[in-house]
Parts: structure tokens; C-alpha cells; sequence
């Protein structure tokens, strides 16, 4: 299993991935229409904004000459002028107010992309990395990229379409004089490959840092307790110091090439405008002297319009870095949403329907890794109705026996079947809406209790949630609160005690109403009397529904209809309690040598 | 102003780079007003004469020029970029360092995607707009006074007419900024909700799909999803509600520009008109009136968003610690172990949690705990860890006050395992070598074995070096317990506390690591917090809580004698009725488990 830990960059070499790059279009061909007014608008705004230097040049170069006469005209072309400018604005605000909504409806829908994948990613995605840096993608990376997409790709097909645009006046004004504005941009374009390369090193390096930086402080805080109870606060700020150098360093010289980009094409723009002079002066003085009068109406246009033509290239220099940002993001961004889902509805899989409760093991080998089973051939055979007790030393492979039964894992061989049905064959909704599973680790929602233990019917009423947690005797604690069923709950149940989380949880587990019931640990941190109540308490709920119960204390094992002693991998022994005490096997040994231990120093 | 200097500190010794950074880009507004001067010469001194031999030495001098200006402007972003990323580090660091001291009750109140939001997101727009703000400032400062300077120069009526737009721009700008502020706060708050609802998501994984709950997910996560994109757009729009207007007086001035000084052209210099090449000069100086006040909407918007990361950024970094370090360290130089608790009464808000609890346990000696789900057997260990206060009465180490101890020292004499198992996503090396970071590996391989994690931990393909998930995701529940008693035990601490280490063990593995504990050579202080008889039978002392009081104490013996809530919790533990507990005990007691 591929694990991360937060000092680890995830690698990734994609230069520049014209596949995946063509694969993000997906989210923008959604909104082809709005993107084509935006266009629309933008030619228009682009179109007029070139008029203006025309008006300008027509005012220098024939209106002043004229005199007095002509002030009227320059007056009306003036207002003309401001018109159209005006015009120019709003229509980019209204362009604005277009891409404003479209980048961010592009956001939502690939963050609802990568969250809806994640739902359905099971158990060793997220085991096997930083929490942190799921999150990470899921916002932060989605931020960006769609940030790219709008405002990076739209706005550099509207800078070509205004080079283009420009390139049309310049040659309407000057053909020749264009060439002399287009001989400054081999040079630009050596600059870029050049450092190109670069610059997607040092970027890529730079997010990989960062996304360390960000697993380690979310590692912390959630484990700031132990680091307090440690004493390694001073260590541990040293490391993130550390990580944040590296950070910086990347980051540094990352901004060190890419903040050349303007004033090199800066140094190139004023160079064309000096040739422009030249141009006019020496080379095309037919074009720029005329009756003996220097045009420089002509002329501060075409400077005018050089300036217009470099705008968009470095415009799109800059969106060049961001390109190369959101090449890296989108790589990982769609890595997510490419993490193969390894348990789904396999083709054809049918509802199961109303189950009865009979669950079998075919012949079951499990294996996390291959090569290392951990199930090794099982079979059994529970009838509906059955409680059974999983016991044996940790790490047997108590807890991913009963994975299986939910089917988290797929077996690696043979089948698990419940009323005949071969779980493979079945959709998983319908398989897990009817079992009741409660996991060694407790999860507590932020909301209230009430909503805690409603997660387990979303429609069920007050009065049935407070029927479970009577049931689970979490009533007694939960009454005793300020608040309530309505108090609230925090992340991850801070302020709850262990045992309090369970019975929670075991409430929210019962109120699901599962026809299979799993207990893996459910009340390990509850203590013995309430114990008891909740046992006594759920022993009407549990008439008729299969129960796989994992535990260690005697107590609960005692009652189950039959018991299982894992070892290894395989069920070393199973029957009853008496039978196997009368077997004077490994159960035996278990249960006697606890029994006895407490009996000899009490005897003592 | 305040929130700046704030800020400003966080650069350290880099706040010369700022300066540095504002000094290139003054020299830089200067290169740029002086070039339109040399075009305007090349107009007037060499174009209109035609006396073209003259070209080439000023455009010459307008190519130095440039790269002068092109020059500073690099460096001006370098040194800005040094500033904003010295204080990124050290900022973020500081936070750190924060988040390190601050209680448990900080961060039950907090969820973890808004810590990390202030830490990080927050963090880089107080430093960005600070180092790209500042000289911007400056920057348009300058170009004004310049462009004020040559308007004024060349005709004062003229400018004065200029001028007349700017109120009007001051008081959209103004306008604008009040209405963005509350906007971005909207906005990264409803960020931080949107974050809280992902992280909830991803860490409470194993119980939405044991649920099926992921359309209920899904759907709790569109509403925030959606609400982010409304919040954005919201923002977005007011931005391009005042922008236009703003843009569009800045136009007012281009126009006048152009169509008064085409006029003065006209009635021509020596009627108190301008040349030509003045008309150039105005006309290239027409931006540097209009940007400042262009860009004057977006650094409203800029100056709103430190605004409202540094509020946010400050609240963490001010937040009041609860526990600190005592002025003077009184702790003894070397640790025995002794623990009394004197009478101590904890109170959260109105609920008393302990109340009137004493405790004398001798160094070396073992306490058990036991006690009912929510009876105060875990605020125990955060009283004696110091990780809350007690509202009355004292709790001693060596018979001085924890209180006088300082935190390191204190914390750095107890080993403490928790209820809730965190582990970090690394090494099961690192893992145990946590709280003695350079330790000896010997060191790590005996606790492991003590703890007994040291057989599970050997069949792991990569045996030590395995990394494990963020909070042990990947080993099961015993499993992850047991690696957190061996990063106990690995600090060989005088005082050992173990809050329900083994719940999730089975009990042949727990009498195993209760043998192991016992035989180690440095004898410690022991506090066994737990719900199974099994694991605090051995004790030499056992205390039942009840409600935060002691409800029982004595030895294994005596309790079993007193008959109470410890004799009948062993007697439930053991599946015994009533009548087979007698015939149990009774049998035993003549050293025979006949009774099966």
C-alpha cells in the first residue's frame, strides 16, 4: 500500500499533458454559451478600444493642422472618444459579471466531481494518506485550476483574439510597420523556451512543498494533545519551520524567473517603439513624411498600437505560469478522480432484496497486500438470527471478517453470501442499508446528539431517536446535559468521553434498524454496569437480527449464541460457551485462565 | 494603519527589503516619467525640424532608459517577493507556535479546516497585499505628485480642470471598500464552512459509507459548495458595480487631454497654447493621472482583504493561553513520582466535574481507576497533565504543585497514553520515538516489546519503517493502542499514565503487557484508568469514581469484600449470575475454578 507521510512530495512529471489538458475542457464546454457572449463582447470591446487611437491620430495629424476651424470637430470626435470608452467598460463589466459566474459554477461542478469520487473511494484511500492533503485537492486545487480556466484560458484566447485584432490595424496602418513591430517577438518567445523548463520545476517543487506544509499543520493540530503530552512542541515547530524554508526556497526561485517576464517584454516594447522612429524617419519616409510634414499623429499610433500588440503577449506570458500551476493540479486533481474505486456495483449487480439474516463464508481468502493473506480460506454458515462472538488475539482478523460482511473489501477468493446471494451480485446500497455496522473507531459529526444519532435514519422522528438512545442508556447522560438531545456536538465529539461516543454511536446504530447487527468493539470503552443496561436493553431489538459481535469481555461473548476463536486468519474453533469449555481448547484457556487469574489473587 | 504595522513586524530583518523594494520602484516611477520628456524632444527638437541626425543618440539614451527602468522593475517585485515570503515563514511560524500552547479548549471550539484557513490562506494575503500593496502605494503616490508637477508646469488652468474628476473617484472608491469588506468576510467564512464540511467528510469516512449516507454528504456539501459560489459572485458584483464607474471617470480625463490640449495645440504656444510635443507629453502622461485612480478600486479591494485576514490572523495569535509556564520553575532537579491530589474540584461552567477528590500515591506504586462512562476518570489525567487547571484544591508531583512546574518539565516526567489513539502519519519508528526523538533504536524495540507491538509490528512488510495513516488509520484498534503505550513507555517517564490503553486488546495481550510493565527496570508511578477489572486487579490501590467523587477505594481484595460497584462490575465482567458468582468465588477460594 502506497502510503504518504507529510515529508514526502508526491512526485509528478507531466510537462505540459495536452491530453489532460484537453480532458479539464470538459468542464468548460458545459458553459460553451456563456463563454461565446464573453467572446462576443470581448471582440466588440476590442474592436472599438482600437478605434481610439485612430480618433487620436485623426485629431494630431489632419484636424490641428486645419486651425480654429476645425476645433468643433475635435470637440465632437472628443465626445465620440469618450462614448465609446465608456462603452468599452461597461462592456467588460457586463463580460466580468459572465466570467464571475462561469468560472465559479466551473469551480462547483469539478469539486462536486472530485467530492462525489471520494465517496466512493473506500476504506485504503484514505488510510493510506494525510487527510490533509485530500483536502487540500478538493479545495485549494479546484480553486485554481478552475481560477485558470476561467480567467487564465478565456482571457488568453481573448488577448490572441486581440492580437489579432490589432494586428489587422497595424497592417491597415502600416504593413510595413508591423513587420518592424513583429520582428521584437522571436526574441520574446526564445526568452519563455528558455526558461520555461525551469519554471515548471521550480513551481511544481513549490506546490509539492506547500501541500507538505499544509498536511503537517492539519496532523497537529488534530494531534496537538500528544504534542502537548510529549513535550514536543519546540521539535515540532523546528520541523514545520522547515518545511516552510523549503517552501520558500522553491517558491523564491520560481518568482525569481517568472517576475523577468514583464521587464523583459518591457525592454523588448520600448526597443520596437525606438525602431518605429527609425522606421519612419529612414526606412519608410514616403509613408511617414508627407508634404514635407513629419506625421507623428501616424506615428504615436503605431506606438500606440505596438504597445496594444505587447499587452496580450504578456498577458499571456503571465498566464503562462499559471498554466503550468494548473497543469500540476490538474494532474492531481484528476488523479483522485482516476483512483480506481476498488469495491462498486459490479455490472448487472441486482438489489438485494428484504434479507433474512443467513450469511455465509464460501471458502474466503482475504489479502490487503498481495502475497500476505489475511483470511485464509474461511467458511461458516450463520443461520438468520444467529448472535455470534468473534474472539482472539488483536490483529487476527476479527475486524476485517466483519469488513467483508459489508462488503468494504472485495475477498480476494471465494464468495461471501447473505440469503444465497453472492455480495459481488449486489448493488451496495442495498447491501449496506440493511446491516447496522458500528466501528471500532467512533465518529462524532459537528451538529447536535440528535443529529448524530438521526444519521443513522435521516427520517426517523425525535421520539424514535431518543427510543434508541434509551436503548443504548445514552438517555441518562445525554438528559444530564445543558442542553440536551440539542446539545451540540464538535468535531470529531471533542468533549465527549470515549465511552460516551460509542453509545452515541450505538444509538445512531440501532436507529438504522439493520436486519444484520455488527459490533466491532461497540462498548470496549463503556464501563461494565452500563454495560449491562445496554445489553439488557438492545436484547429486544436483537430478537431476530444476525449479530456478529467483536469483543474481549467476557461478559458480552458469554451470551452470543455461538462463538468463534480466530486465529490467523482462520476460525480455530467455534460452538458455544459450554461446548467450548467442555472442549478445553483455546477458547477455554481464554476464558479460564481470566477467570482464574482474578479468582487466584483474590484467593490469595 | 495599525493592522499594518503588525504585519510590517513580521518581516524581521527583510522589512529592508521592503524599503529596498519601494527605493527600485520610486527609481522606477522616475525612468518612467522621463521617457515621454525624451519622445516629446524627439518630437519637437528632432521630428518637426527634421533634423534627423539627433534620432539616434536620443533613442539611445530612451533604450538606457528603459532597461534602467526595466531593471528596477525586477528587482522591485524580488525584493517585494523576499519581504512577503520572510514574513509568510515567519508568521505562519509564529501561529504555530500558537496552535502548540493553546488548550483543548481552543481546539474543541475550533474546527481544524479554519485553523488551517488562518494558518495558510490568510497568512499569504497579509503578506502579499503588505509587500505588493505598500510600494503600489508609493508608487501611485509618486505618479500623481509627478503628473501634478508636469501639468502644472506646462499649464495650471488646464490641470485644474483635470482635477475636477477626482473627488469623484475618491468617493466611489470609498463606497466601494465599505461594501467589499463585509463581502470577503462573507466569503472566506463561508470558505472555512465549506472546508469544515470536506474535512468532516473525509475523516468520518468509514461511517458515511457504513451508513450509505453519501447523497445526505453529498447534499450537506452542495449547500456549501453553492453558498461559496453565491458568497464569490456577490463580491465579484460589487466589485464590478463601482469598477465601471470608477474607470469611466478615469476616462473623463483622456478626453479632456485630448481634446483641450488639441485646442491649445491650435491656438499655438505663443498665445499661451502648448507644441506638439507637449501635446505627446500630456497625452503619455494622461495615465499616470489615470492609473492611480483606476487602480485605486483595487486596492480598495486589496486593503479590504488584509483587512479581514489580519482580523482573523491576530484573534488566533492573541488568543489567551489558559495554562502557562509559572514565572519561576520550582520542580524538583530529579523526579521520584510521589502524585497527591489534595482535595481537588474541577468545575466546567456550572457542571462540577471533580469534586473533592485526594489521592496520595507513593512513587513506584500502582493506582487503578474505574469508574462509569463520564465519571471524570480522563479529567483526572488532564488535572495532573496540566492540561486544565483545578478550580480547587492542589494536585503535587514530588510535593510541589504542578502549577509551579514548568509545562515542559512537567509534561516531559509524565507518559500518558489517550483514550482517543492519535497517531501521526509516519514511521511506526517515529511514531514510538515521538517523545524521545533521539533515541537509541534499542530503546524503541524494547518498548515495542514491552507494549507488545513489536510482533505485529515485525510481520509488516517494512517492520519499522511501515508509515502508518493520520491517527493510525490502517492497524486496528489494539493495534494503534499498543504502539501509543510503547511511545509511552519509550520516554521512560517517572510517572506513567494510561487512560483505557487496553480496551482494545484481548486479555491474553493485556496480562502480557501488565507482566512486561511490572518488570521493567525504572520503576514508575502508574495510573491505570480502565474498564476491565482484568486490567486494574493487579493494582496495588484501586479508586472507583462516581459522578468526579471517589466512590470506593482499597486493594483488589478489599473491594472484592466491600461487595459494591467494583464486586459486582467483576462479577458482570465474568458473565457470572449471582448465584454462579458465590459458587465462583466460593470455589476459588479453595483454589479450584470447579465451577465449569
Amino acid at each position: 500500500m502506497a502510503r504518504n507521510k507529510y515529508n514526502i512530495d508526491e512526485e509528478l512529471d507531466a510537462p505540459f499533458n495536452w491530453p489532460q489538458f484537453k480532458r479539464s475542457l470538459v468542464y468548460v464546454k458545459k458553459y460553451k454559451k456563456p463563454i461565446a457572449i464573453m467572446f462576443i463582447l470581448a471582440v466588440i470591446a476590442s474592436i472599438l478600444g482600437l478605434v481610439i487611437p485612430r480618433i487620436q491620430a485623426y485629431i494630431i495629424d489632419s484636424l490641428i493642422p486645419q486651425g480654429h476651424k476645425a476645433i468643433g470637430t475635435i470637440v465632437v470626435l472628443g465626445v465620440g472618444y469618450f462614448i465609446i470608452n465608456v462603452g468599452v467598460i461597461f462592456i467588460n463589466k457586463k463580460k466580468g459579471l459572465i466570467g464571475a459566474d462561469t468560472s465559479q459554477s466551473m469551480t462547483t461542478d469539478m469539486r462536486t466531481d472530485v467530492y462525489a469520487h471520494l465517496q466512493k473511494l473506500g476504506f485504503d484511500y484514505y488510510d493510506s494518506r494525510p487527510h490533509g492533503k485530500i483536502l487540500t485537492r478538493v479545495i485549494n486545487y479546484v480553486n485554481n485550476v478552475s481560477d485558470f480556466l476561467t480567467n487564465g484560458l478565456i482571457n488568453s484566447i481573448l488577448a490572441l483574439i486581440n492580437l489579432f485584432i490589432t494586428l489587422g490595424f497595424m497592417l491597415s496602418l502600416s504593413p510595413k510597420m508591423t513587420l518592424v513591430v513583429l520582428a521584437g517577438l522571436p526574441v520574446f518567445v526564445i526568452y519563455v523556451a528558455v526558461t520555461k523548463p525551469m519554471q515548471r520545476r521550480y513551481r511544481q517543487k513549490a506546490a509539492n512543498k506547500q501541500s507538505n506544509v499544509t498536511a503537517y499543520l492539519s496532523e497537529n493540530i488534530n494531534g496537538a494533545k500528544v504534542t502537548q503530552a510529549f513535550a514536543r512542541e519546540e521539535m515540532n515547530s523546528g520541523i514545520f519551520d522547515g518545511l516552510l524554508n523549503e517552501n520558500r526556497h522553491y517558491k523564491l526561485r520560481a518568482a525569481y524567473v517568472a517576475h523577468g517576464m514583464y521587464p523583459i517584454a518591457a525592454m523588448i516594447m520600448r526597443i520596437v517603439k525606438c525602431a518605429i522612429y527609425i522606421a519612419a524617419v529612414y526606412w519608410f519616409r514616403e509613408d511617414f513624411i508627407v508634404g514635407g510634414m513629419v506625421q507623428i499623429g501616424a506615428i504615436s499610433a503605431m506606438v500606440m498600437y505596438s504597445n496594444r500588440f505587447w499587452a496580450p503577449i504578456m498577458q499571456i506570458g503571465n498566464i503562462y505560469n499559471q498554466l503550468m500551476d494548473a497543469m500540476s493540479y490538474l494532474e492531481r486533481i484528476f488523479q483522485v478522480l482516476d483512483e480506481p474505486v476498488s469495491v462498486e456495483d459490479n455490472e448487472g449487480a441486482t438489489e438485494l432484496p428484504q434479507i433474512e439474516g443467513h450469511v455465509e463464508f464460501r471458502n474466503v481468502l482475504f489479502e490487503y497486500e498481495k502475497g500476505i493473506p489475511v483470511i485464509k480460506h474461511v467458511s461458516f454458515d450463520v443461520k438468520a438470527g444467529e448472535s455470534i462472538a468473534l474472539v482472539g488475539p488483536t490483529g487476527a482478523g476479527k475486524s476485517t471478517i466483519v469488513n467483508l460482511l459489508s462488503r468494504f473489501y472485495n475477498v480476494t477468493e471465494g464468495a461471501v453470501c447473505i440469503d444465497g446471494h453472492d455480495l459481488q451480485s449486489v448493488t451496495l446500497r442495498s447491501l449496506r442499508r440493511q446491516m447496522g455496522v458500528m466501528q471500532q473507531d467512533t465518529f462524532i459529526f459537528s451538529g447536535t446528539i440528535m443529529d448524530n444519532i438521526r444519521y443513522g435514519r435521516l427520517n426517523a422522528t425525535d421520539e424514535e431517536c431518543i427510543a434508541a438512545a434509551k436503548a443504548v442508556h445514552a438517555d441518562d447522560f445525554i438528559k444530564d446535559m445543558e442542553d440536551g438531545y440539542d446539545t451540540e456536538t464538535k468535531e470529531r465529539g471533542e468533549g465527549l468521553s470515549a465511552g460516551q461516543k460509542q453509545l452515541i454511536s450505538f444509538a445512531r446504530t440501532l436507529l438504522s434498524d439493520p436486519r444484520i447487527l455488527i459490533l466491532d468493539e461497540a462498548t470496549s470503552c463503556v464501563d461494565t454496569n452500563t454495560e449491562r443496561l445496554v445489553q439488557d436493553g438492545i436484547a429486544a431489538l436483537l430478537k431476530g437480527r444476525t449479530s456478529f459481535i467483536v469483543a474481549h469481555r467476557l461478559s458480552t461473548i458469554r451470551n452470543c449464541d455461538r462463538i468463534f476463536y480466530i486465529q490467523d486468519g482462520v476460525i480455530a474453533e467455534e460452538g458455544n460457551h459450554d461446548a467450548l469449555m467442555a472442549k478445553k481448547g483455546l477458547y477455554y484457556e481464554l476464558y479460564t485462565s481470566q477467570l482464574q487469574e482474578l479468582l487466584g489473587t483474590d484467593g490469595e | 494603519m495599525k493592522q499594518y504595522k503588525w504585519a510590517f513586524e513580521w518581516m524581521g530583518k527583510y522589512k529592508f527589503r521592503l524599503i529596498l523594494a519601494i527605493f527600485f520602484d520610486i527609481a522606477g516611477v522616475g525612468l518612467m516619467t522621463w521617457e515621454p520628456y525624451i519622445f516629446k524632444d524627439i518630437v519637437d527638437d528632432v521630428l518637426m525640424p527634421q533634423q534627423f541626425e539627433r534620432l539616434f543618440p536620443m533613442l539611445g539614451l530612451s533604450v538606457a532608459v528603459g532597461l534602467a527602468f526595466s531593471a528596477c522593475r525586477y528587482f522591485t517585485s524580488i525584493c517585494a517577493e523576499q519581504a512577503a515570503e520572510a514574513a509568510v515563514v515567519r508568521l505562519k511560524g509564529a501561529l504555530f507556535r500558537k496552535l502548540m500552547v493553546l488548550g483543548p479548549d481552543y481546539y474543541r471550539e475550533n474546527k481544524a479546516g479554519d485553523i488551517i484557513n488562518k494558518c495558510s490562506g490568510d497568512v499569504e494575503v497579509i503578506s502579499r497585499s503588505l509587500s505588493f500593496v505598500i510600494p503600489r502605494v508609493v508608487e501611485f503616490i509618486l505618479m500623481l505628485a509627478v503628473a501634478l508637477f508636469v501639468f502644472l508646469r506646462i499649464n495650471w488652468k488646464y490641470t485644474l480642470i483635470l482635477l475636477l474628476v477626482s473627488p469623484f473617484t475618491a468617493v466611489m472608491a470609498n463606497k466601494m471598500g465599505k461594501r467589499l469588506h463585509p463581502a470577503f468576510k462573507k466569503a472566506r467564512k463561508q470558505l472555512s464552512n465549506l472546508n469544515a464540511v470536506v474535512a468532516e467528510n473525509i475523516a468520518g469516512n468509514r461511517v458515511v459509507k457504513a451508513f450509505v449516507r453519501e447523497d445526505f454528504e453529498m447534499e450537506k456539501f452542495q449547500t456549501e459548495n453553492q453558498g461559496y459560489k453565491a458568497r464569490n459572485i456577490e463580491a465579484v458584483s460589487i466589485w464590478l458595480k463601482y469598477g465601471p464607474i470608477i474607470d469611466s471617470l478615469a476616462s473623463v480625463i483622456t478626453v479632456i487631454n485630448l481634446v483641450v490640449g488639441s485646442i491649445l495645440v491650435i491656438i499655438g504656444k505663443e498665445n499661451g497654447g502648448i507644441t506638439y510635443g507637449e501635446l505627446t507629453l500630456f497625452l503619455s502622461f494622461a495615465w499616470t493621472l489615470n492609473e492611480p485612480l483606476m487602480m485605486l478600486g483595487m486596492l480598495v479591494n486589496d486593503i479590504q482583504r488584509f483587512r479581514a485576514s489580519t482580523e482573523k490572523v491576530q484573534e488566533l495569535y492573541y488568543m489567551d493561553v489558559a495554562i502557562q509556564d509559572p514565572e519561576k520553575d520550582e520542580s524538583p532537579e530529579t523526579v521520584e513520582g510521589r502524585l497527591d491530589l489534595n482535595h481537588v474540584t474541577l468545575d466546567y461552567g456550572s457542571t462540577r466535574v471533580l469534586d473533592d477528590v485526594s489521592m496520595h500515591i507513593a512513587p513506584g506504586q500502582v493506582i487503578g481507576v474505574m469508574g462509569s462512562t463520564g465519571s471524570g476518570k480522563t479529567t483526572l489525567v488532564n488535572v495532573i497533565d496540566r492540561y486544565v487547571d483545578v478550580t480547587g484544591g492542589s494536585v503535587e508531583i514530588d510535593g510541589v504543585d504542578v502549577r509551579k512546574w514548568s509545562l515542559k518539565k512537567l509534561r516531559s516526567s509524565i507518559g500518558l497514553t489517550m483514550q482517543d489513539v492519535f497517531l501521526f502519519s509516519d514511521t511506526v519508528e517515529s511514531n514510538i520515538a515521538y517523545g524521545v526523538p533521539d533515541t537509541e533504536m534499542e530503546n524503541i524495540l524494547s518498548s515495542a516489546v514491552i507494549a507488545d507491538a513489536d510482533e505485529f509490528v515485525s510481520q509488516m512488510p517494512d517492520k519499522y519503517d511501515t508509515i502508518v495513516g493520520e491517527r493510525g488509520t490502517g492497524l486496528s484498534g489494539g493495534q494503534k493502542q499498543r504502539v501509543s503505550l510503547a511511545r509511552a513507555i519509550a520516554k521512560h517517564a517517572p510517572i506513567l499514565i494510561l487512560d483505557d490503553t487496553t480496551s482494545a486488546v484481548d486479555m491474553e495481550t493485556e496480562e502480557y503487557i501488565q507482566k512486561h510493565l511490572a518488570a521493567m527496570p525504572d520503576k514508575c508511578t502508574t495510573i491505570i484508568i480502565a474498564q476491565r477489572i482484568s486490567s486494574v486487579k493487579q493494582a496495588d490501590y484501586i479508586y472507583i469514581l462516581d459522578k468526579g467523587r471517589i466512590l470506593e477505594e482499597g486493594t483488589h481484595k478489599q473491594l472484592m469484600q466491600q461487595k459494591g460497584y467494583y464486586y459486582k462490575t467483576c462479577v458482570m465482567q465474568h458473565g457470572l449470575e449471582d448465584a454462579e458468582a458465590d459458587a465462583a468465588f466460593g470455589t476459588a477460594l479453595q483454589g479450584e475454578g470447579g465451577a465449569f
